[in-house]
């Protein structure tokens, strides 16, 4: 900056001020009015080590919404992956079938899929579901559509060319699928597939709702009994943050790996 | 278990309001999300260097936080380690506006760096301050480019207030379930309540969709 001449280094330093310094005054008076209304001498008094002796509870429902998260996602995944061969292969019927799934349970709310499938289903089929059940069917069916779209539209970035070249050399269509088109999909379904995995990680606490006792309403429970809901919940936080931020890395890694 | 659907009807009332109330709950923590999501991106493409670590550190916590984890945080946590006293309603709002905050920075950051380098690089060589050429020629170009995300989001933000049920605020979802556990009428309320749901979200998705697809017609 030093080799502009005079005008301009005043010009920029001006440039500086006026957008780096309004948002840095707001931060501070934010902070401030944060610090003088913060229970200091409370919060001194907080109880960490507390959290271990329900670290065994605490895995539990950790163990829980780990699980439904795989199950929901295998599932879906199969689902989805039927569902998009489905669209490819079928006729206009099916298409619109494969359609309204998709559109259907992308566009409403998880808790509302789940409050209907557990409370409004049985009185259609007149089968009751477990809790656990019902929560992870609606994780499912809501997992089968958004991977439905992520294989397709995986399979559809696959440039025309390719399926030509393919076809040129005389490949059948099984070796094309499995040679050509799949492995140059699989790649671009990756990132969209970490993300999805991560949002029903997360949307998993939502099944607490319904009284599925994974971590989040583990969490729930222990605050209840301990009397120490700042220490519980701020380590459920920080314990979905921390997978969180595994699930960003690994799929940062992923995405390298697959690049070179 | 025969459906009555002129149960529906004595309720259509309730549940509209509800409705109203959810969109209205939605409006006011996108407002105010809005104006922390712009705080939040000037940070995050602010020269400072720890401004710019303390906001991507805030954004990507915001964002990895399950939903419900903040709002029962918020609502637990947050009166017995501060002074502030709020209201349900004012933590439901609070919360889903942390988390518009965070998802709109992004938002707004992409559409900023979205608009090509030459763009400001002329403004600034016509002479524009920096913050005229903010106004004049990086802002138009940007909205464009956010309108498709920014509805997509919205989307997401419907679907996140039913949590907000969990603090038995009167939105869709809590009067929707009220109702239900009252009447037993399971059945007919959630795929009323589902439909009304699928009605505002599918809409907006669609708009979203058509205008990506026209914005990518344009460009090539």
């Amino acid at each position: 900056m030093s080799a502009l001449p005079l005008p301009d280094r005043i010009r920029a330093r001006r440039r500086l001020i006026a957008g780096e310094v309004l948002p840095l005054a707001v931060i501070l008076a934010l902070i401030a009015l944060i610090a003088v209304n913060v229970k200091w001498s409370f919060i001194a008094t907080l109880d960490f080590p507390v959290v271990w002796r329900y670290a065994a509870a605490l895995w539990r429902g950790l163990y829980t919404t780990l699980g439904i998260t795989f199950v929901s996602l295998a599932l879906g995944l199969v689902a989805g992956i039927l569902l998009a061969i489905a669209y490819r292969t079928g006729g206009r019927a099916v298409r619109s079938l494969v359609i309204a799934h998709t559109e259907l349970w992308r566009n409403t709310p998880l808790l509302i899929q789940v409050l209907w499938i557990h409370f409004a289903l049985p009185t259609l089929t007149g089968v009751s579901t477990s809790i656990l059940v019902s929560g992870t069917l609606a994780l499912t069916l809501q997992a089968s559509a958004y991977l439905a779209e992520v294989v397709r539209g995986g399979i559809a970035a696959v440039p025309r060319s390719q399926w030509d070249a393919a076809h040129s050399l005389g490949l059948g269509t099984f070796p094309t699928w499995m040679r050509v088109i799949l492995p140059q999909a699989i790649k671009l379904m990756i990132p969209p597939l970490v993300n999805t995995s991560f949002s029903f990680f997360k949307g998993s606490t939502i099944l607490s709702i319904i009284g599925v006792s994974e971590l989040m309403k583990m969490g729930s429970i222990i605050s209840v009994h301990s009397h120490k809901p700042i220490e519980i919940f701020t380590t459920v936080g920080l314990i979905y943050l921390i997978i969180g931020f595994i699930f960003s890395r690994l799929g940062r890694l992923v995405e390298k790996y697959l690049s070179n | 278990m025969e459906i009555n659907l002129y149960f529906i009807r004595d309720h259509v009332a309730t549940l509209t309001i509800a409705g109203l109330s959810t969109l209205a709950i939605c409006a006011a923590a996108l407002v105010i999300g809005a104006a922390m999501g712009a705080l939040l991106c000037c940070m995050r493409m602010s020269r400072i260097g720890a401004l710019n670590k303390v906001s991507s550190i805030v954004i990507d916590s915001l964002r990895s936080i399950p939903e419900l984890v903040l709002i029962f945080w918020l609502y637990s946590c947050l009166p017995l380690v501060t002074y502030f006293s709020l209201t349900s309603l004012q933590t439901g709002i609070l919360s889903l506006s942390l988390i518009a905050a965070a998802y709109l920075a992004e938002i707004f950051r992409a559409g900023i760096n979205g608009v090509h380098v030459g763009q400001p690089e002329a403004g600034f060589a016509l002479g524009l301050t920096r913050f005229q050429t903010l106004r004049l020629i990086i802002a138009p170009q940007a909205a464009r480019m956010m309108i498709s995300p920014f509805l997509n989001f919205l989307c997401d933000l419907i679907k996140i207030s039913t949590l907000l049920s969990a603090l038995s605020l009167p939105e869709l979802a809590y009067k929707a379930s009220v109702l239900a556990s009252n009447t037993y009428r399971y059945l007919e309320i959630y795929t009323i309540v589902g439909a009304f749901y699928f009605l505002v979200i599918f809409t907006l998705s669609t708009i979203a969709r058509s205008y990506e697809r026209r914005l990518l017609e344009i460009k090539t």
